[in-house]
């Protein structure tokens, strides 16, 4: 079993590469890879809740975070310090995730054996 | 050792495919055995069989069905993402569009497991972006 | 941890904020003007302990950018030193 990092550091609103970025980690975790999600930087922002896109017709992503538990993918990490400067607290995320310090996250990174980004 | 490519931007417009050939060319110098190109997001574009650039410029799909033949790396591209953008595949295009096939020679199109799989069976899997 | 950068501004910076010791950053395609020293203020002007930094080559020359002209810590790989530094480090991440 690998371990696989999928890396989310811009919004996954606005166009399809987000919802695409996804699907990989779903059909990862469907290979049984130990599959960890990353939220960083802007990306922390995917998580909040009353994200409305189906006013503007986009694909809502919102219920595939709600179902990442079901694709047995319960790893799913937020970067303190982006949360900080977005203003952001646990409390007004969508799903529930693990707050960890950019140098902790960096340590588990490392130990990685494929990392993705989009 | 063995390597997986991601493409994920289409050709012309981003440096990405020209990016990846030219790693990948210095790869197989090496001897490093290129396991899988999977062509995402809009990088299914790089097998658009229509593609006619001027006579003067590199033809980036041509390229990678020469690679394919030449070293016989395996082109895969994604199934969905290149449905939704209208590239498809021999069984739908002719039911639907009416046409043979929007692949140009050497593409293969599949899901997302053979991504995965070339993913799992390689030491590296590098992608190329926008 | 090799970071694979394609643009500078946001995305070069977005790497930089979580390198660490022992990490090796590539800049491609147009992340390469990052390597001039003449811009200020400049991301790379500072050099960040522990962290190699390399920018492609060819990439340099398509863009006419003599190595003179950038900070002088920066080293040099063309493609099939890009391929060893994807031999030499794992995991690799792609910045785009």
């Amino acid at each position: 079993m690998k371990t696989l990092f999928f890396i989310i550091n811009k919004s996954l609103q606005g166009n399809v590469c987000g919802q695409e970025f996804l699907d990989m980690a779903l059909m990862a975790a469907a290979f049984d890879q130990k599959v960890v999600l990353l939220f960083e930087g802007e990306g922390v922002n995917a998580l909040v809740k009353n994200q409305c896109p189906d006013g503007l017709q986009l694909k809502n992503i919102v219920p595939v975070l709600n179902a990442l538990p079901i694709y047995d993918i319960n790893d799913v990490l937020v970067e303190e310090e982006s949360m900080t400067m977005w203003g952001l607290v646990e409390e007004e995320l969508e799903i529930s995730v693990h707050a960890l310090s950019r140098r902790a996250i960096k340590d588990q990174l490392n130990l990685a054996d494929h990392v993705f980004s989009f | 050792m063995k390597i997986s490519i991601q493409i994920n931007a289409s050709p012309y417009q981003y440096q990405a495919a020209d990016t990846a050939w030219h790693f990948i060319q210095a790869a197989i110098a090496k001897g490093h055995k290129v396991y899988r190109i999977f062509f995402y997001h809009d990088g299914v574009y790089n097998a658009y069989r229509d593609s006619r650039p001027p006579g003067d410029e590199r033809d980036i799909v041509k390229r990678w069905s020469g690679l394919q033949l030449e070293h016989d790396v395996d082109l895969v591209v994604c199934v969905s993402s290149a449905q939704r953008r209208g590239l498809l595949e021999q069984s739908v295009a002719l039911k639907v569009g009416g046409y043979e096939q929007a692949l140009s020679d050497g593409f293969r199109i599949a899901g997302l497991g053979l991504l995965m799989e070339a993913v799992i069976e390689s030491d590296r899997h590098i992608t190329f972006g926008a | 941890m090799l970071y694979i950068v394609n643009k500078k501004g946001d995305v070069l910076r977005n790497c930089l904020d979580t390198v660490s010791t022992d990490d090796v950053i590539l800049l491609i395609e147009s992340a390469v003007y990052a390597a001039v020293n003449k811009p200020q203020p400049s991301v790379l002007s500072e050099r960040i302990s522990g962290v190699a930094i390399y920018a492609l080559l060819p990439d340099m020359r398509a863009r006419g950018i003599d190595v003179a002209r950038c900070y002088e810590y920066i080293q040099y790989v063309d493609y099939a030193g890009f391929v060893d530094l994807v031999e030499q480090n794992n995991p690799v991440r792609s910045c785009c």
